[in-house]
Formats: structure tokens, C-alpha cells, sequence
């Protein structure tokens, strides 16, 4: 569950433990600063074969000003402990984390 | 916050009022939900009336969710945004009118690299408003409604629900990408 305060354009992405992103969702909030929305990320995709794992990782956040929380932490804290969870390479993460707030989410 | 005026705005009306041979000025105050006529007369004479729930003040939200899912997902949980929209921002209590309730929604299954035509789908979300009493009841209004709804006592709270929809890739779907784009809004009213 995230919790996004504030209006503005959000990306997320959600990387496998591969570092490749197999779902995206971009949101758009407008109206007034009080607006408060929560999102059900999907923490989980079913494959051809397999469940796997994915890790949601704020990729763009348009309003600086906007709060982002993901099960009652920091989007990037929760992020960076997720891909640690679910096995994900150090060089990954590291790939991951580069892919935060104000990056070129096209 | 989007209000239909300011919380304080002075506006000045175009009456005049003689008294004692002379010409007065009055102005109108707005001030949170209600508003203060001031009449001002010749030698400091000033006259206050309060005028009692004689502006509304406007809310809206929107809100607009794109999920992209690559070729290799079969699965994948439906989008779901709660969005609160109205908390501490109209008065306790206070009564509103929702103006419009609306969703949009599109879809499409993209194409892969060797295909060349696509094929797009409808996917229009389950959208409803929520709207919380002051004493712990609720009232359910289902998306679409482009007409003005009665006026709405003792709201504490409003939270507008959008669902999409879960696709399960098989057959043809399977190789390539999905799209799916919802989105939804309200207007109301503080009465």
C-alpha cells in the first residue's frame, strides 16, 4: 500500500530480481494540496511459468513537494530493503537506485 | 485548496447609500463559509451584517492511472486508487452537492516487435464516491453521474474509489505488451 500526499505526476516501475521492469504505472493526481490517494502495489506478477517477486521503485516524481510513503515508509527506504529481501544483485540495486525522483522517466 | 474565492476577499458592490446628505460605500467581505456586509457612511459610521452560507466554496479531484505490463506477465493485480478528497477542508458538518462523478478508461494490447497491427480494448473502471457522515454512516454514489446530486448533510469525509480491471494474458495476447489507462473525477459543492 502507498500512500501518495499531494497532487502531481508519479511514475513507479517494478523491477524482477533481474533489474528488468515488467510492470510501470504512472499516476496523475490534480486538485487541491490536501488530496491524499492510496494505491495497491502489486508486489508480485504472475509469469508464463513462475510467480515472481518485484520490487516498486518511484522512477519520477514531477511535484517534489509530494509525499510518498509505502507500507508507512520512505518509498526509497522501503525500495532498497525490498530488492535486499527478495535477493536482489547488489549492482541491481545500485541500477535501481538511480532511477529516483526527477530521473527521465520516457 | 480550490475554492471558488478566496478565503478572505473584499469586493466592493456597486450600491450607494445616501444618508444625511451624504454617499456611503458598501463592500462585501468574504470570509471562510460566510460572508460580511460592510457599509461604509459619511462621519465613520460603520454597519456589519453577516450573511450566512451565501457562497459555496468548490472542490475537485482527478485522478489518472496508466499500468504498462511487458510482454512476459500473465497476471498481473487490478489497479486500484483510493483517493481522499475531501478531510478538513469543508466545514464539519457541512452539507455538499455532488456536481459530477465520472470515469474514463482505455486499453490496449500493444504490439510486439514482428507484428504490425494492434488491437485495443475498452476498459472503463468501476469508480464510486464515498462520502462519510459525521455520524459514521455512509453514502454510496456510483460513477457515472453527470447531473447534480441532492445536497448531501453532515460530511466528514469523501473518497472517491477507482478500480481497473485484471487481464490474464493467453492465446494471442501472449507477446506483447499491455496498456491499460483508467482515470476519474468529482466535483462538488460545499453548500
Amino acid at each position: 500500500m502507498a500512500i501518495v500526499r499531494g497532487p502531481g505526476r508519479l511514475v513507479i516501475r517494478y523491477f524482477d530480481r533481474s533489474g528488468k521492469v515488467l510492470v510501470a504505472d504512472e499516476l496523475n493526481l490534480s486538485g487541491h494540496d490536501a488530496l491524499e490517494a492510496r494505491i495497491e502495489l502489486p508486489l508480485s506478477v504472475q509469469l508464463k511459468d513462475e510467480t515472481v517477486a518485484v520490487v516498486p521503485v518511484v522512477a519520477f516524481q514531477a511535484n517534489p513537494a509530494q509525499k510518498i510513503l509505502v507500507n508507512g515508509k520512505p518509498a526509497e527506504l522501503f525500495s532498497k530493503n525490498r530488492a535486499k529481501m527478495i535477493g536482489v544483485p547488489l549492482n541491481t540495486i545500485s541500477e535501481i537506485a538511480q532511477v529516483l525522483p526527477n530521473s527521465n522517466p520516457e | 485548496m480550490h475554492l471558488s474565492r478566496p478565503r478572505h476577499e473584499t469586493i466592493f458592490v456597486s450600491a450607494s447609500i445616501k444618508c444625511n446628505g451624504g454617499v456611503g460605500r458598501s463592500e462585501l467581505v468574504f470570509i471562510e463559509n460566510y460572508c460580511e456586509l460592510n457599509v461604509k457612511l459619511p462621519g465613520a459610521i460603520r454597519v456589519s451584517q453577516h450573511i450566512q452560507q451565501t457562497i459555496m466554496a468548490q472542490f475537485m479531484a482527478q485522478v489518472q492511472m496508466v499500468r504498462s505490463i511487458s510482454s512476459d506477465v500473465r497476471l498481473a493485480s487490478p489497479p486500484l486508487v483510493n483517493l481522499i478528497v475531501l478531510a478538513n477542508l469543508a466545514a464539519p458538518g457541512s452539507s455538499i452537492i455532488v456536481r459530477e462523478l465520472a470515469s474514463q478508461g482505455s486499453g490496449a494490447l500493444a504490439v510486439a516487435a514482428s507484428y504490425s497491427v494492434s488491437s485495443s480494448l475498452s476498459f472503463r473502471p468501476f469508480v464510486h464516491l464515498e462520502i462519510t457522515h459525521n455520524n459514521g454512516s455512509s453514502t454510496i454514489l456510483q460513477a457515472p453521474s453527470h447531473v447534480p446530486s441532492p445536497p448531501i448533510p453532515n460530511v466528514v469525509l469523501a473518497r472517491l474509489w477507482m478500480r481497473g480491471v485484471a487481464i490474464s494474458l493467453t492465446g494471442p495476447s501472449v507477446g506483447r505488451d499491455h496498456v491499460q489507462r483508467i482515470g476519474a473525477h468529482v466535483y462538488f459543492d460545499e453548500a
